[in-house]
């Protein structure tokens, strides 16, 4: 056995040199994945924040709306139509075709309203019915949005 | 070229819309009607005030006072305005596309059967 050694000592270094060079491209991989999930993980709960700030406003659109605070609506209407370019801007290329969809359509209604409340005069029932549907709208489709980044934040946890 | 692809745009939403192919909803504004496609896409169509409501608003400074169909892309960036005084755009055509994506967006046609069931029930 020990003649053995002694004859094949290169062979076996270069064996177990190989098998450290195998293990240790395994590891590696496996670190690079850990970091890539762990990278993902904390985008996709960046992503439900995100959205998490939308929804705030948009239920703070409907409570100003409701309390008849024209002008505070104006504001969180303008701050909301903000976040939802910042949204698109930042996370376009991880938005599905739907939320996109539903992210152009919180965008236009959120643009309807602000034109709705910036006319000159009293609004009128109807147009204060329609205004409180179109927020009712909104905030529905940031809430939808919100509970589904969080979702995909707690599938890519598990 | 121009003229021509808005043409071809606008008779492309016109016929879409006839086929139920694009989900109109209602706005906070009476007149204007909006939808996503394809997940890169708005279109917003808003037809003319009634008289009574622009009475109403005297000094309002954009008043609506045509149909006008406006595209937009993700960013909110408007990429195509049509109205009936663009060139091939026919009056009639903008205003049956009005007409159909109300009658789709505030759904109409089930508005209108209940309404009938109660006439009936009189």
């Amino acid at each position: 056995m020990s003649d053995f050694i002694v004859r094949n000592w290169g062979n076996l270094a270069s064996v177990a040199g190989l098998l450290f060079s195998i293990l240790a491209f395994v590891f590696a991989k496996r670190a690079s994945k850990a970091a890539r999930e762990a990278r993902d993980a904390a985008l996709r709960q960046s992503l439900g924040e995100d959205m998490n700030v939308a929804a705030r406003l948009a239920a703070e659109v409907v409570a100003h709306l409701r309390n008849e605070k024209r002008d505070m609506a104006l504001l969180r209407i303008s701050d909301l139509m903000d976040q939802t370019r910042y949204l698109v801007g930042r996370w376009e290329p991880r938005l599905s075709k739907k939320s996109k969809d539903s992210l152009s359509r919180a965008h236009e209604q959120l643009r309807s309203m602000h034109q709705a409340l910036n006319i000159a005069g009293d609004l009128t029932r109807e147009d204060k019915a329609r205004l409180a549907q179109a927020g009712q709208e909104v905030s529905g489709l940031f809430s939808t949005e919100h509970g589904a980044a969080a979702r995909a934040a707690e599938a890519g946890d598990k | 070229m121009k003229d021509e692809k808005m043409v071809k745009f606008f008779e492309g939403v016109l016929s879409k819309t006839k086929a139920g192919k694009i989900p109109w909803e209602p706005t906070a504004q009476e007149v204007r009607f909006i939808a996503a496609i394809g997940g890169e896409f708005s279109l917003s169509i808003s037809g003319p005030e009634e008289p009574v409501i622009m009475a109403e608003r005297q000094g309002e400074a954009a008043r609506i006072d045509r149909c006008t169909l406006v595209l937009r892309d993700l960013h909110g960036r408007v990429l195509a305005w049509v109205t009936e005084n663009d060139e091939g755009i026919r009056t009639d055509a903008i205003q049956e596309l009005y007409e159909t994506a109300r009658w789709q967006a505030v759904h109409a046609g089930e508005r209108i059967d209940d309404a009938l069931e109660v006439l009936n029930s009189l």
